[in-house]
């Protein structure tokens, strides 16, 4: 189910950044930007210079932003910055200790009865797996994969969950299994490595 | 390195140890980031967790912090990362608990002076469009948002949504081009705006 939702969001994500561009237009928005090339913006000008209802054009863009800036930016209250600054140092002594951290909040409230449920789903996947009721493809994953140093996103993990978790990553495609919403939350456990790979070059 | 970003300063001072350099970042960029994130889930309790986690991202990840770009930029992209994977997460939605919700007040236009027309107007304008930035693609509403509001290059945006900047030109243009469309006579100039507006 998450790889169809994955594909329609990649289909729709296609879509959205692949279309037939109306260059005109879309120059009169990066020019609103200031994101023209110089050649590219003399260009602009002369055609502008002809028709008067691109500078409305223009001015609507602008107005679109101007309205967007015009609201106001909600102020953090100094209840949630001490609740940061509190989250902060929490996680900063149990790294010192050597505790473990779960990466999102929400997931830490969740995550007693999520773990508790996923040992539950991973003992019926196994005993399943023996009356060989699952797809052999998948009672044959190689050891490799389930070793915890190919998974560092997952090192924030306690060990007990973090064995669930790894056991589960194996029933990923297992259909029954993934509709819970449990599975999706541990699957988001992976989010670290994506942010891993996606900031890499710009910051970590 | 863009040792100029003086923000890149402070998460060097935060990686080599000064905890102290953390306050600072965050005092400058928890309320923009929230904005932007209130924006994108459309809700301010799951905007304050996503602040929360990109902040303790952020810290997290300071011992191995190498400043390629603006320190923007990054935070940006863990947000906006952090964003995508809540709004693909199946779940019920909360209603919009927005801060400025509040604002939406009655129009009084027939005893309102002309530079209190001009200001309603433009909250009536600033609602409108933002209703109609709420509706778009999540994508588009990202790019334009960080274009528009955070003013960020094409090429800081298109990092932080992981696109080629001819992506995020696109994006922007139809983002804004939507919202022009939909919104017709609310986008023309505020003189001829406010007949109009009484027979909204």
């Amino acid at each position: 189910m998450s790889r169809e939702r994955d594909e329609d969001h990649a289909m729709s994500r296609e879509r959205d950044e692949n279309h037939e561009p109306d260059g005109l237009d879309e120059a009169l928005s990066a020019w609103v930007d200031g994101e023209l090339s110089r050649e590219a913006e003399a260009q602009l000008r002369a055609t502008l210079e002809s028709a008067p209802e691109l500078h409305a054009r223009a001015q609507k863009f602008r107005a679109v932003d101007e309205a967007l800036r015009g609201m106001a930016a909600p102020e953090v209250s100094p209840e949630f910055a001490a609740r940061v600054r509190r989250a902060i140092e929490e996680q900063s002594s149990a790294a010192e200790s050597g505790a473990n951290v779960l990466p999102m909040s929400g997931l830490r409230r969740v995550a007693p009865w999520a773990a508790a449920l996923a040992a539950g789903l991973a003992v019926v996947f196994v005993m399943s797996s023996r009356e060989g009721s699952v797809p052999s493809e998948m009672a044959e994953v190689p050891a490799a994969t389930l070793q915890p140093e190919t998974v560092d996103s997952w090192s924030d993990l306690a060990d007990a969950e973090l064995e669930v978790a790894l056991e589960l990553e194996a029933l990923e495609d297992f259909e029954v299994i993934e509709q819970l919403e449990v599975l999706e939350l541990l699957v988001a456990f992976d989010d670290d490595s994506a942010f891993d790979e996606n900031t890499q070059g710009l910051g970590s | 390195m863009d040792d100029t970003d003086p923000d890149v300063r402070l998460m060097l001072a935060l990686r080599d140890g000064d905890e102290s350099a953390f306050e600072p970042l965050f005092d400058r960029w928890a309320a923009p980031l929230l904005r932007y994130l209130e924006r994108m889930v459309r809700d301010t309790a799951t905007a304050e967790e996503l602040v929360q986690e990109t902040f303790l991202r952020v810290h997290r990840a300071r011992e191995r912090y190498v400043p390629e770009a603006r320190f923007s930029t990054w935070l940006y992209r863990i947000a906006t990362n952090l964003a995508l994977n809540e709004l693909r997460r199946p779940r019920q939605r909360r209603p919009h608990t927005s801060m400025d919700d509040d604002t939406a007040a009655p129009l009084g236009l027939s005893s309102a002076s002309s530079s209190q027309d001009d200001r309603v107007h433009a909250r009536r304008v600033g609602e409108e469009v933002m209703r109609e930035l709420e509706k778009l693609p999540e994508r588009q509403r990202m790019a334009l948002w960080l274009s528009a509001v955070e003013g960020q290059s094409y090429a800081e945006v298109a990092a932080a949504l992981d696109a080629s900047e001819g992506s995020v030109k696109s994006l922007v243009h139809r983002a804004r081009s939507s919202i022009v469309e939909r919104l017709g006579q609310w986008m023309d100039p505020v003189d001829t705006k406010k007949s109009k507006l009484g027979e909204r």
